[in-house]
């Protein structure tokens, strides 16, 4: 009886073992599953609750998506700036309900209740979880993270450049940028996608391109697209939180990037990256 | 067989105007206007042209739905345009004309066709009735019942019936192919036999709906009948009596819906304008979207083939085509547009013949002795709402016409929108601009290649060719003497006024900034030492060397502007002033290039502009002027409330020659409490020559208005070289949409003053914005008058070159 006991003990624990890996080491999301890839990258991002619309039937702090991608477990964090623009970063769960997810123009399709303790606040940033490698090496903890201002761009005036002065003197320019294409399209009057590039040193990095839905273009501050620069990877060099999205259609699309996990070639990397548009959300 | 006989009855119907209707524009100089107080209205047949210099109207005798006892009577109304005296009215009772039917609940009424042959004057519609010249009318029918059916007389007096609708009418209308021949028997009754039906298969895709509605027939002698000009369908078919039978022949060059057609004396069919569009990638469109409308062609009999025809000036649709034997020329006339064509087999140039004061469309064109013609009836747009159709045109208009260039008429320039002006001497030359569509429930502006010189000496209007290509808006300037620059959106054409020759320039550089393949619209401002400035609304500029044709790029603007007003002055300075401002600027740089050194370009928010820039030719750079305390001056939309980015707009900034700035703005507050920009009143600013500082002119006295249209001289302005103009758009009365509203305008004889004084000038009804005609001004320096359309206004006096 003592021998089985011992054994099932070994067992319990390998199950519980297992059971934990299972939540630390997130599957693959499968792609094959429509809306199943709304997070990616090696660190998972998820946007605040207090973003997302009432309709969507997430302002009591939870969000609510297609799929099944997301597992419950420790190890989120919230970043959070104040009104003294003093940024902190605290720990979090998220719990995952299955919950079904009205489509508007099909039946309900399989989806998540996503709950995170605590409820991020009004200031929230960002939600996000270091998954894997390289990014599960971050070293985080709760407290102040040191976060800079993007500032308008002083040599540029009159347009929609933003810089950040780094502390050996150099500047990093964030330099919106409208990417024609060389020959004349098939139609007149097809837009030009407007890029947003990263210039450092006389070295440029596209970062992604704005999205601005049925509105068409629009003008934008600095402090509209960069949401957040500091530095949460410790290493003394600018990370940041851009909004590619200005649609008013609901949908989202940001992205983190952290000064570590820049390739060659690269000023940073891409670290987590969220896009969504609602299923059941008209668009218009 | 029904026979009735019938009396003259010596009375016309009469119907008073209805009150909620704003007057016409009135009579031009010239134009004789007859019987203004009939109505005419409920039309159910076409107006019938007579030889006898009269036309036919055809009435129910039931004008209201209220009426009992007089439905399906009708009366025949003779209408003599120029010898009033003599109208006539038939009325015929118990023949059993069917003109309204309540199916469905709802009234239906039918659409006759009206022709004449030597049996007499026949109505073809649900039921066949013929008018015998003894005034007995003998009955018949169409089998199946039909209406808007096409007629063609026949040469052995018979009619060819065509086509039509189904009636009573469903839903969707029901379309048929048959033929039938109608005639009267010896015996006075009429009979009707079946032809070979349409060989068109509805349908089919490019039909419409199925039906197969609007064409063109012609009698094209031996009994044989063209049928032409359906746009959806676009063969050509001819019927050949001898065997019976429908041949298919080429289609139009162009997919037009029904034109006018004429038989000329050589065999050949012109036809001309119609309704239709071809996209840009065709072959004959170069590039270019086309409109057919100010087009033609011709049909070869003996070839069977069409070939193109002299281009029109102004658009022509549902109008009519008539052959004046006596002057050799055929008349094209009662269209949408108070305008009448004429041309002579051999001439290259269809000329515009004569102006109307009042549209006529549908109406009856009835040529007349004495080289004049009269128009009957027909519709006018209803211009003082968003979306309305046409209403009754009352009474007669009787003009003479010419086919020879230069004439005593009033400009056609002056009732359009957007096109260009320029003076010379005592020479005002306009060009191009569009004219305003109101007639089929929604605002729409038709191409033009109008092209007229007016010369002060002798006042006369010279008409000239039409010009190479269409224009929605155009600018002109003098080269010299004897050329002139025509532009519109990137096609140039080099005029000489004196062989009235056009020369097509390659304009390939302006559809490219040299920087990326933005296509932005450019406008010319202006000519100076034989360099014309052209200038984008992406701040690109561009010097043309009128002489060797070649473009070259010149500084560019400090930002991108949009309906902006320029200006080449004498001295070589440039001033672009007014519009919206480009906000902000953007990195830009081709998207296969990565190493590609970016250049910055407009973005936007657009905002009115405070401020103009000035080219210094010392520097050889731009400048910005001062900022004035109201922002904008945009040409800005008509009280009818379209956006700035549509035609037809009026300027609120003009530039004098001196190089000052004219400017009605908006003066704007912040509203906390809204959270929003509020416009408190509109503002007029000069400034200084320099752009320096700006002061504030007095509005006329009583007046605030919100929607001011600002004119200056053209040229070098002569006596008045910083006259003012200003036009205010006012209702009398505001509550009621459909009650009287119009320009009315102003003159400052010198903006520059010291205690300027605004004198009143007179009103303009739309769709004239400056009053029509010469207008005589209150001036100390001696007689002077006034001569204007919305792109500007020309100040002359007949004692000396003012300019």
């Amino acid at each position: 009886m003592k021998h089985l006991t011992r054994r099932a003990a070994v067992l319990v624990a390998g199950l519980a073992l297992s059971i934990a890996w299972a939540q630390e080491t997130q599957p693959e999301p499968d792609y094959s599953v429509p809306y199943a890839h709304k997070s990616s990258g090696s660190v998972v991002v998820l946007p605040p609750p207090y973003l997302y619309s009432p309709d969507n039937g997430t302002s009591n702090g939870t969000l609510h998506f297609p799929g099944r991608e997301y597992r419950s477990g420790d190890g989120w964090w919230i970043l959070t700036c104040g009104d003294s623009k003093q940024c902190k970063l605290q720990s979090a769960r998220l719990d995952v309900a299955a919950h079904p997810h009205p489509q508007y123009d099909g039946p309900d399709v399989p989806g998540q209740m996503l709950r995170l303790t605590p409820v991020p606040p009004a200031g929230a940033i960002l939600v996000f979880k270091p998954f894997r490698a390289p990014a599960n090496a971050l070293v985080l903890a709760e407290g102040q993270v040191e976060t800079w201002r993007i500032a308008r761009a002083t040599k540029t005036p009159g347009t929609m450049e933003g810089e950040l002065a780094l502390a050996d003197g150099r500047i990093l320019r964030f330099v919106p940028t409208l990417l024609v294409p060389k020959t004349p399209p098939p139609e007149r009057g097809e837009s030009d996608p407007l890029a947003l590039e990263l210039l450092l040193d006389g070295q440029r990095q596209t970062l992604g391109v704005f999205g601005f839905g049925m509105e068409g273009l629009a003008t934008l501050k600095p402090a509209d697209y960069v949401r957040w620069i500091g530095d949460l990877d410790h290493d003394g060099k600018p990370d940041f939180v851009v909004n590619f999205n200005f649609a008013s259609d609901g949908s989202q699309n940001f992205t983190l990037f952290l000064s570590s996990l820049a390739k060659p070639g690269e000023i940073v990397g891409l670290a987590g990256h969220f896009s969504y548009f609602s299923i059941n959300n008209t668009g218009c | 067989m029904t026979v009735r006989s019938f009396a003259f009855l010596l009375l016309s119907l009469s119907i008073p105007a209805i009150a909620a209707d704003p007057p016409h524009p009135p009579a031009l100089p010239g134009e004789t206007r007859t019987n203004m107080a009939s109505q005419i209205k409920g039309q159910f047949a076409p107006p019938l042209t007579l030889n006898d210099g009269s036309a036919l109207i055809f009435l129910p005798v039931c004008q209201t739905y209220q009426e009992s006892g007089c439905q399906n009577e009708i009366a025949i109304q003779k209408f003599f345009p120029a010898e009033p005296q003599r109208n006539s009215t038939i009325r015929l009772t118990g023949v059993g004309v069917e003109i309204e039917r309540t199916a469905g609940g709802n009234n239906q009424h039918a659409r006759y066709a009206s022709l004449a042959t030597p049996a007499g004057i026949w109505l073809i519609g649900p039921s066949i009735h013929l008018l015998r010249p003894d005034g007995s009318v003998v009955s018949g029918k169409l089998t199946p019942p039909r209406q808007s059916v096409h007629t063609v007389a026949l040469p052995d007096g018979s009619v060819m019936v065509l086509g039509g609708l189904s009636w009573p009418s469903s839903y969707p209308a029901a379309s048929t192919l048959k033929v039938e021949r109608v005639w009267l028997d010896a015996k006075g009754v009429i009979r009707s036999e079946d032809l070979p039906s349409l060989p068109v298969k509805l349908g089919n895709p490019g039909t419409s709906g199925g039906t197969f509605g609007r064409f063109g027939a012609l009698h094209i002698g031996g009994g044989q009948v063209l049928v032409t000009g359906n746009a959806n369908h676009k063969s050509t078919l001819l019927y050949d009596p001898a065997a019976k039978k429908w041949l298919a022949l080429p289609a139009m060059l162009m997919p037009r819906n029904d034109p006018a057609l004429a038989r000329l004396p050589d065999g050949r069919v012109w036809a001309t304008g119609g309704e239709g569009h071809i996209w840009g990638g065709a072959p004959v469109a170069r590039g270019r979207d086309l409109s057919v409308s100010t087009t033609s062609e011709f049909w070869d009999p003996k070839q069977r083939v069409w070939q193109r025809g002299p281009d029109l000036p102004v658009s022509m649709q549902d109008h009519q085509a008539v052959w004046v034997a006596d002057e050799g020329a055929v008349l094209l006339g009662a269209g949408r547009f108070p305008v009448l064509l004429a041309w002579k087999p051999g001439d290259e140039a269809v000329r515009i013949a004569a102006q109307m004061g009042i549209e006529r469309r549908g109406g009856a064109l009835v040529p007349l002795s004495g080289r004049r013609v009269g128009v009957v009836s027909g519709l006018s747009a209803r211009v003082n709402a968003n979306e309305a159709y046409g209403r009754r045109s009352p009474g007669a208009s009787v003009v003479a016409w010419t086919a020879a260039p230069a004439s005593s008429r009033s400009g056609t320039w002056q009732i359009a929108n957007d096109g260009g002006l320029s003076v010379r001497g005592d020479r005002l030359l306009a060009a191009g601009g569009t004219l305003r569509n109101h007639h089929d429930g929604s605002v729409k502006y038709e191409v033009t290649r109008l092209a007229e010189l007016w010369q002060g000496a002798g006042g006369q209007t010279v008409s000239l060719p039409a010009l190479p290509f269409d224009t929605r808006r155009a600018e002109v300037a003098w080269v010299d003497e004897q050329r002139a620059l025509i532009h519109e959106s990137g096609q140039l054409a080099l005029l000489d006024v004196k062989t009235q020759d056009y020369r097509l320039l390659d304009a390939a550089p302006l559809s490219r900034d040299g920087f990326s393949n933005r296509a932005d619209y450019s406008r010319l401002v202006g000519i100076n030492h034989q360099r014309a400035w052209l200038i984008s609304e992406n701040a690109a500029v561009y010097w043309l060397d009128v002489n060797s044709g070649r473009i070259t790029e010149g500084p560019r603007l400090q930002r991108q502007r949009q309906n902006f007003v320029g200006r080449v002055l004498n001295d070589g300075r440039v001033i672009v002033a007014g519009g919206v401002v480009e906000g902000e600027i953007v990195a830009s740089r081709p998207a296969d290039c990565a190493d590609c050194s970016p250049g910055y370009i407009g973005w936007g928010p657009y905002l009115p502009a405070r401020r103009h820039e000035i080219y210094d030719p010392v520097r050889k750079n731009w400048h910005s002027s001062s900022p004035s305390r109201a922002a904008g001056g945009a040409v800005a939309s008509l009280p009818e409330k379209r956006s700035n980015n549509e035609h037809g707009g009026v300027p609120r900034v003009a530039i004098l020659a001196s190089g000052q700035v004219v400017k009605a703005g908006q003066i704007t507050r912040f509203n906390n409490e809204a959270g929003y920009m509020e416009n408190l009143r509109v503002e007029l600013e000069i400034s200084s020559p320099d752009g320096a500082t700006w002061r504030t002119l007095p509005f006329p006295e009583g007046q605030s208005p919100e929607n001011p249209c600002l004119l200056v001289p053209l040229g070098n302005g002569g006596l008045y070289p910083d006259a003012l103009f200003l036009g205010v758009w006012e209702a009398t009365n505001k509550k009621d949409f459909n009650h009287p509203w119009h320009w009315r305008w102003w003159w400052l004889p010198s903006a520059n003053a010291p205690n300027p004084v605004w004198r009143e000038i007179g009103t303009a009804i739309p769709p004239y914005v400056f009053p029509a005609g010469e207008i005589p001004l209150d001036a100390e320096n001696g007689p002077a008058w006034a001569m204007g359309s919305a792109a500007g206004v020309m100040v002359y006096s007949r004692n000396k070159s003012t300019n």
